[in-house]
């Protein structure tokens, strides 16, 4: 995961957790320790799909709220 | 029977128009985006903007089809040819409805809308900063659905040619403000504390009745539109 996708990665999830209605401070401290967390299980790993990082942040986003994982998960499968 | 059969397929085209899918879909999607990013109000203001989009869309394209086959059917003889083509394509439409409307998936609410689209959709939504933005997408949120709005405008404006019992403006009006119907009931949700995964889940769980109603509706206004055919022709 490189800065600038980190970044932008960020800046997503703060929307989608604005949008489901997490306060702002809640949810930095979530999206932090979900990065953080998808970060130690990609070490090693030098190819990743875009589905699987998906899937990981989604795992990890459903330990803090359902609403905010299922939104970043089943954003594109809603229209 | 006959003698109402007009005003059946008008309320019937009606309906169907207000479970249509993807229009909604577009709007939960950026009403999302829109207070992800913005304050409530804001996310309201850009909300309104959107739906006076897709009203102005709907307008567009009920004055279109009306101000067309009202031309057609005055200049030319193709009532029968149109009127059997039309229940062609209802039948067509009563089988894809059915079968295409949404995808196989059995957790998802997605539609039959080719996936570059939606991704297009997403990235407007995520990057709409202005009350233009919003009405853009509101006002274009109609035309991916057109395959299945469009004959039922023109089945409507087909039959408004024989229809004395209310006036033509006042069904294109009644007509313009159904579909938008479900663009304030799904405001309202947002408003009332509701949140996309909710609303989602939602049209998750009622996705096998639409599929059914619209395979349904279009099945009956094939029906109707040859019977119409056969006792107007």
């Amino acid at each position: 995961m490189d800065s600038t996708t980190e970044k932008s990665l960020k800046k997503l999830l703060k929307i989608h957790a604005r949008g489901v209605g997490i306060p702002d401070g809640s949810a930095n401290i979530f999206i932090d320790d979900t990065i953080a967390a998808v970060k130690k299980s990609l070490k090693g790993k030098s190819i990743i799909t875009d589905a699987d990082l998906k899937r990981l942040v989604a795992k990890e986003l459903k330990k803090y709220n359902r609403d905010f994982a299922y939104v970043y998960e089943k954003c594109d499968t809603i229209i | 029977m006959s003698g109402i059969t007009p005003l059946i397929i008008v309320i019937l085209s009606l309906l169907i128009l207000v479970f249509l899918q993807v229009t909604p879909g577009i709007f939960t999607i950026f009403y999302h985006f829109a207070l992800g990013k913005n304050s409530s109000k804001k996310a309201d203001d850009f909300a309104l903007n959107f739906i006076a989009g897709t009203e102005i869309f709907y307008s567009i394209m009920w004055l279109l089809a009306y101000t067309i086959i009202f031309t057609l059917l005055y200049s030319t003889d193709i009532f029968a040819i149109l009127t059997w083509i039309l229940a062609g394509i209802f039948f067509a439409l009563a089988i894809v409805s059915y079968c295409f409307y949404y995808k196989k998936a059995k957790k998802s609410s997605a539609t039959f809308v080719p996936r570059r689209i939606v991704r297009g959709v997403l990235a407007r939504s995520e990057s709409a900063k202005t009350r233009l933005d919003a009405y853009l997408l509101g006002f274009f949120a109609g035309v991916p659905e057109l395959i299945l709005s469009l004959p039922l405008f023109l089945i409507v404006s087909i039959v408004l040619q024989t229809f004395v019992i209310i006036p033509h403006a006042v069904v294109i009006i009644i007509s313009v403000i159904l579909c938008i119907v479900p663009l304030f009931v799904i405001r309202h949700f947002y408003r009332t504390g509701y949140n996309l995964a909710d609303i989602s889940r939602f049209r998750i769980k009622i996705k096998p009745i639409v599929r059914i109603l619209l395979s349904l509706g279009f099945l009956a206004l094939a029906i109707l539109t040859i019977i119409y055919g056969v006792y107007y022709g």
